[in-house]
């Protein structure tokens, strides 16, 4: 599945619809799409909120495929060049004043997933994740 | 998302249900602050009903938080479930702060 959608705040809406439609089509588990839906929250608004000077200029493509056994998300955007997983861990031992929740989605989505990596590329940030399905019996 | 209030002897409990995340939560906050301004002593934040949770969920329950330690209160979190209870987990929330699996606990350990 492919969708555009441009940097406006209400896509963030758009692509969830899309994610429950594409999870619901492919079978994928509840788990893996709540693990993509955390993906998307953090990653998107991320873009939409800091990527662009202008909003609602560009497109942001989201592709949503089954390969070779994993979900795999990819994000591509044509805003700021930014690695959005090349930031340093949050500090989770630092007392309840002091803490930062802000820093947590990068963490958050590193976590969830198995692969992730980005790359620079004609201008365009592409960003691609993968969560393995049917997690084993554990989780 | 779903924000309702009870209140147990001397405990005011807020249920969070349904998702929290970047498109709900401003209004959940909107919504707890007028919980928090009232509650005088305990405040406990239940997550039963709760499917969903992102980092912007995240800094709603943290700014709640730190708001009830700012002005003596004590707040306490519990009966978080499936995903949600992962990333609180995963974000290092089980030691900042007091995460209960069931409410009866909680509200005992006041």
């Amino acid at each position: 599945m492919r969708i555009e959608l441009n940097n406006n705040c209400d896509q963030l809406a758009v692509a969830m619809n899309a994610l429950q439609e594409f999870a619901d089509s492919a079978g994928v588990s509840k788990a893996v799409a709540q693990a993509a839906a955390l993906v998307l929250d953090e990653l998107l608004v991320n873009i939409i909120s800091y990527g662009y000077p202008d909003p609602g200029r560009d497109v942001i493509t989201l592709e949503l495929d089954i390969v070779d056994d994993h979900l795999q998300i990819r994000i591509i955007d044509g805003g700021i060049a930014f690695n959005p997983l090349d930031q340093p861990a949050p500090d989770l031992d630092l007392p309840l004043e002091q803490r930062q929740p802000g820093g947590l989605g990068i963490h958050l989505v590193k976590e969830f997933m198995d692969d992730y990596a980005y790359e620079y590329r004609d201008e365009r940030n592409i960003v691609t994740l993968r969560k393995k399905l049917q997690p084993g019996p554990d989780q | 998302m779903e924000l309702t209030k009870r209140v147990i002897d001397n405990t005011v409990v807020v249920d969070i249900a349904g998702k929290l995340d970047t498109q709900t939560a401003a209004a959940a906050m909107d919504e707890l602050q007028l919980h928090l301004d009232a509650a005088e002593g305990n405040f406990l934040v239940n997550l039963a009903g709760l499917e969903f949770i992102a980092s912007s969920g995240l800094r709603v329950i943290l700014r709640a938080a730190k708001q009830m330690r700012a002005k003596g209160g004590t707040m306490k979190v519990c009966s978080a479930r499936g995903v949600v209870k992962e990333v609180l987990e995963i974000s290092g929330f089980d030691a900042l702060l007091d995460l209960h699996d069931e409410e009866e606990p909680a509200l005992k350990a006041f």
